[in-house]
């Protein structure tokens, strides 16, 4: 391992931080040097470093993979952030090392603030928590200290949230996934005003295992019950470093300027036009510990612009004749441990 | 029309069969080149004759065979439920088909074909799956476990989910390497891998990297031959993963239209696509070089002769390496008799 170039660096705190910069120029030196110092990384790419002549060759790892493998620019074992995934989808958690969060925190605070303006200095947390949630990792860096009322445990607190959410007598950040905000919905009885300025953000899809929220139908609820408040969308993935917010909720969801996404064939990986659907890839310069780009499992729709129209998770194409798809053979083993 | 529970000469159903096999094979194939769709009709048709049908058909009283049996298809293998509409019509039994909603363009031709010639056998949708005595359901264990829970008075035979594999010595002479390769290629190719015979793993005792050269040579000749069809675009991400993790903790081998993986075994992945093999590496003793097996819901095992003991302990089904997707008839299936398993229990 080389220690990560101090003048490449300086270059994406300054972009990030929201100086000039070449986001093209910039993911490729990332990209050189990850691959330098990558080497699962280096070797599951199929094109030499030289080969690479535009950010937009640049070889994204499918996101499953972090399940599989370390894909750190640096020794492993010297991790000291590991953000993990739910493992809802397979069963097996996926881990997103890194060194530290210099660049995610800055990028995320300065994204929020660009498309929400100043965040509000106190909240009530429906998100996860815990030092492995990349989700609760960004909302205590927004709000350090706010009660939580989400447990991984136990679920969603909606009593005691409709409390504090009660007493609030200040602009407040409310962070939540969908289906958190659908059981505090449930358990709702008269609606809460909250004091303007007041921020819901609604992150995660609302596709779940065994149930699919309407989203738009949450959408109205949330307004309703909790009047005075925006209500806004948040796109994240552990396995990224920034964000994408949409306000309001279900608008398209704007990237940051040091993050580009790109929508292709689910086959194929050809590049699909602006405005057509797509397997969603994120280049994301914040990711400096691990790779820049990765491939999601999301389907979506890229503007001109670069702003996107999510459209679900990839379709679990049916894997064989008895009709068991890709994503529950997964989940199998993990339940069998097989694949450990 | 033929009474139900008279058996019948198996000459009728071979020639509504024999009509099935001079149609078009592609429109009916889920997706198949036309090539690979003509090959795997022709392969499923071929055991299909009269003395075995009737032998088979024949081999229970009549007194214990249920009025009818409704066969629940699922989507992937076009020709699965040939046989067995085969052999229940065969066997007097008013059969009726629910055809994969997706695509039921076989069960619709088998159908048409054997009620031109009088045989009692008509297709049906999922809400008359109540008149029939017996229910045979092919699909995932979610589906066999509705369609029980759906009808508790009925007599529910699933067949849920189940996977195969290979176990093989590798051969040191390279001629010998190559006819297991061609042979496994086969295995892989056919149907584009989909079903509860095609090998989600080769465990390959010996030289497991020249094994897996030979296997790409295999499958890149069968692409001329029998080309890979349509492939499900949600695919694509899981095809690079497992492309992806091989380069990393392995090697990978890829054609136009096939993938060849050399890895641990700890990353087999019980779930097959479309012409990719997966070549995992084993030692030691036919017991402990199956171990990798033995968590599977395993429904066949081509094992090369070392293995085959080993192999019956851990599959219902043992074949040799180019038979995985080709089944005797009639036989125990998941082990389980074909017509044995609607008859009325004692």
């Amino acid at each position: 391992m080389s220690a990560f170039p101090a003048d490449l660096l300086a270059d994406l705190h300054a972009f990030i931080g929201g100086g000039p910069g070449d986001f093209g120029a910039l993911a490729l030196r990332l990209y050189r040097w990850q691959r330098a110092c990558n080497r699962e990384y280096d070797a599951l790419c199929t094109l030499p470093v030289d080969a690479v002549a535009d950010w937009t060759d640049i070889e994204a790892v499918p996101v499953g993979l972090f399940r599989d493998l370390t894909l750190t620019s640096f020794p492993a074992d010297r991790a000291r952030v590991v953000f993990r995934t739910s493992g809802t989808t397979s069963g097996r958690r996926g881990a997103h090392r890194a060194l530290d969060t210099l660049l995610y925190d800055l990028g995320a605070r300065r994204w929020a603030e660009a498309c929400l303006g100043p965040l509000p200095r106190v909240g009530v947390s429906l998100a996860p928590s815990g030092p492995d949630s990349s989700l609760g990792h960004m909302c205590d860096d927004f709000v350090p200290g706010m009660p939580r009322f989400f447990s991984g445990d136990t679920g969603v607190d909606a009593a005691g949230a409709w409390r504090a959410l009660a007493t609030l007598d200040a602009p407040a950040f409310v962070p939540g996934t969908a289906f958190a905000f659908d059981a505090l919905i449930q358990a709702a009885s008269d609606p809460v005003p909250l004091p303007a300025g007041s921020i819901v953000m609604v992150t995660g899809g609302g596709k779940g295992r065994d149930m699919v929220l309407d989203e738009p139908a949450l959408g109205r609820a949330l307004a309703r019950l909790l009047p005075g408040a925006r209500i806004v969308g948040e796109y994240g993935m552990t396995e990224l470093s920034s964000q994408l917010w949409a306000e309001p909720w279900g608008a398209p969801y704007r990237p940051p300027p040091w993050l580009r996404v790109r929508a292709v064939d689910p086959w194929t990986g050809a590049a699909k036009a602006p405005g057509e659907e797509g397997l969603l890839r994120f280049f994301d310069l914040a990711n400096r510990w691990s790779v820049l780009a990765v491939e999601t499992q999301d389907m979506g729709i890229v503007d001109e612009a670069g702003a996107v129209t999510l459209r679900g998770r990839l379709p679990g194409a049916p894997a064989r004749g008895c009709s068991l798809t890709v994503e529950e053979a997964l989940a199998r083993v993990a339940a069998t441990g097989v694949d450990g | 029309m033929i009474p139900p529970q008279q058996v019948i000469d198996g000459s009728d159903v071979v020639e509504a069969l024999r009509a099935l096999g001079r149609l078009d094979a592609a429109p009916l194939s889920q997706g198949l080149s036309a090539p690979l769709a003509r090959r795997c009709l022709d392969v499923a048709l071929a055991p299909l004759q009269v003395e075995p049908l009737s032998l088979a058909a024949s081999a229970a009283p009549h007194r214990s065979r249920p009025r009818s049996v409704a066969v629940v298809v699922a989507h992937g293998v076009f020709t699965s439920p040939i046989e067995w509409v085969a052999l229940y019509a065969t066997a007097g039994i008013e059969v009726g088909v629910k055809a994969p909603s997706a695509d039921p363009a076989l069960c619709a031709a088998l159908v048409g074909c054997l009620q031109r010639r009088g045989l009692p056998v008509r297709s049906v949708g999922a809400d008359e799956l109540g008149g029939f005595e017996v229910i045979v359901v092919f699909g995932s264990d979610e589906t066999v476990a509705a369609l029980r829970a759906a009808h508790p008075g009925r007599r529910v035979v699933g067949f849920g989910h189940r996977v195969s594999a290979a176990l093989v010595d590798v051969p040191a002479d390279r001629d010998a390497r190559r006819q297991l390769a061609r042979a496994l290629s086969w295995d892989v190719a056919a149907y584009d891998s989909r079903g509860c015979m095609a090998p989600v793993a080769i465990l390959a005792r010996g030289d497991a990297a020249a094994l897996a050269g030979e296997l790409h040579g295999a499958l890149g000749e069968l692409q001329h031959e029998l080309p890979r069809g349509d492939v499900d675009p949600g695919l694509g991400p899981e095809w690079r993963r497992r492309l992806g993790l091989a380069r990393a903790r392995g090697t990978a081998q890829v054609g136009p239209a096939h993938a060849v993986l050399l890895l641990p075994g700890e990353h087999l992945v019980p779930a097959a696509l479309p012409r990719m093999a997966v070549v995992h590496p084993v030692e030691g003793d036919p017991a402990s070089a199956g171990l990798l097996l033995s968590s599977l819901p395993l429904s066949s095992i081509a094992a090369t002769d070392a293995f085959r003991e080993a192999a019956a302990r851990l599959a219902p089904r043992v074949t040799a390496p180019g038979r995985l997707q080709q089944p005797d008839f009639p036989r125990r299936h998941d082990g389980v008799e074909m017509l044995g398993c609607v008859l009325a229990e004692r």
